[in-house]
């Protein structure tokens, strides 16, 4: 049997690449060392594999096939779109316990999209960067990578309740898997971000603060009770990515947050913030 | 105007390195073979990404689209050409390609 024994919330912000030196050097630092006490974190969990889910960006999935929520089966490369030093990412898939998932999903009314083979972008690889491969150094072996993209921020958008929804199931299934896998649930994306409108570079630190609040309390209602309209007025259209947050956070029996860290950075447009999941 | 079609003409330039290069040859061809209005097809060969956004067309693909194409890509007159207001023009960075 396996378990779901703790999860994350990272962002995936692809300007820290683009111009890793636009913020204060103490603002930069405090996100790097997030990143990476996620990643001892990730250490001390003892995980066998990691799901990350993320979204697209209207890179892998354009008007002629929009998935409401997908699963990777089978072998996984990426990521679409270079970032200048973010190194393509090479892991291999658990293979039989995505499968199982996407088999469980079906036999309880989660129809999932399947990807056989996929390419992710930035949502996955630059959480596996800064946090799965330094973890997998210091582990010493390879952590295999289970994605799960979800339809945040190209419409029509999956409901935040549904995503919560989604959290439970996926640890519905891994507790039903018959090997001792031991799981961690890497939410990847926001917090508050306006993404090529004309607020962009406005941070909400009000709203990442609520909804980290929300994190460390694990009130998935009042995460799931915020409306489209008032996450895209309040925190901007990159915002919606709260469902990847919602989804690791449900996937974790009881799970409650504590606030790794925080920083609004502007001149990255986002609002970071990184919380660890435990199990009640 | 039809979102939808729009949407997949921005997405093939986001994506398709051959699309690109033929829009840069010339765009009026190539955006000939769809079947947009003269009202959609005048927003994109002038970059009226505000209008875009208006019509519905998602900012990713707009900000894509001018990042990838315009002939200045200046992120500066991109937050322009959306309305920004000086404080939102201000609150932006050296990181998005000036």
């Amino acid at each position: 049997m396996g378990k779901v024994v703790g999860a994350f919330w990272v962002p995936h912000n692809p300007v820290m690449y683009v111009a890793p030196e636009a913020p204060n050097p103490t603002q930069r630092e405090a996100v790097h060392a997030a990143y990476a006490e996620c990643a001892r974190r990730l250490v001390e969990l003892e995980p066998t594999t990691v799901i990350i889910v993320g979204n697209d960006h209207y890179i892998l999935f354009g008007t002629q096939c929009l998935p409401r929520y997908l699963i990777g089966t089978g072998d996984i490369e990426g990521a679409l779109g270079s970032l200048p030093g973010l190194d393509k990412l090479v892991t291999q898939n658990n293979e039989q316990l995505a499968g199982f998932i996407a088999q469980h999903g079906f036999d309880n009314g989660f129809d999932w999209a399947v990807a056989r083979s996929f390419s992710v972008d930035h949502a996955v690889s630059i959480p596996h960067h800064l946090v799965v491969k330094p973890a997998q150094q210091a582990l010493g072996y390879e952590l295999p990578c289970i994605p799960v993209y979800m339809a945040c921020a190209v419409d029509p958008f999956l409901s935040l309740k549904r995503t919560a929804e989604l959290g439970r199931e996926i640890r519905a299934a891994v507790e039903a898997f018959p090997a001792d896998e031991r799981v961690v649930v890497i939410g990847s994306g926001g917090i508050s971000h306006w993404v090529g409108t004309a607020e962009m570079g406005r941070v909400n630190e009000g709203f990442d603060r609520e909804v980290l609040a929300h994190g460390v309390a694990g009130d998935l209602e009042a995460l799931c009770a915020y409306s489209n309209e008032q996450i895209i007025g309040r925190a901007g259209n990159g915002a919606m990515e709260i469902r990847n947050l919602i989804c690791a956070l449900a996937a974790v029996e009881g799970g409650k947050g504590e606030v790794v860290g925080y920083e609004a950075v502007e001149p990255w447009v986002t609002g970071m913030g990184f919380l660890a999941v435990k199990p009640s | 105007m039809s979102r939808n079609l729009v949407e997949r003409v921005l997405w093939k330039l986001s994506v398709e390195r051959s699309s690109k290069n033929r829009f840069r040859e010339d765009p009026r061809v190539f955006l000939a073979q769809f079947r947009l209005s003269e009202e959609e097809v005048e927003c994109l060969l002038s970059f009226k990404v505000g209008a875009l956004q208006c019509m519905g067309v998602n900012p990713m693909l707009t900000m894509g689209f001018w990042q990838e194409l315009a002939p200045d890509r200046s992120m500066r007159l991109y937050k322009e050409r959306l309305g920004a207001i000086d404080q939102q023009r201000a609150a932006f960075s050296a990181a998005l390609k000036g």
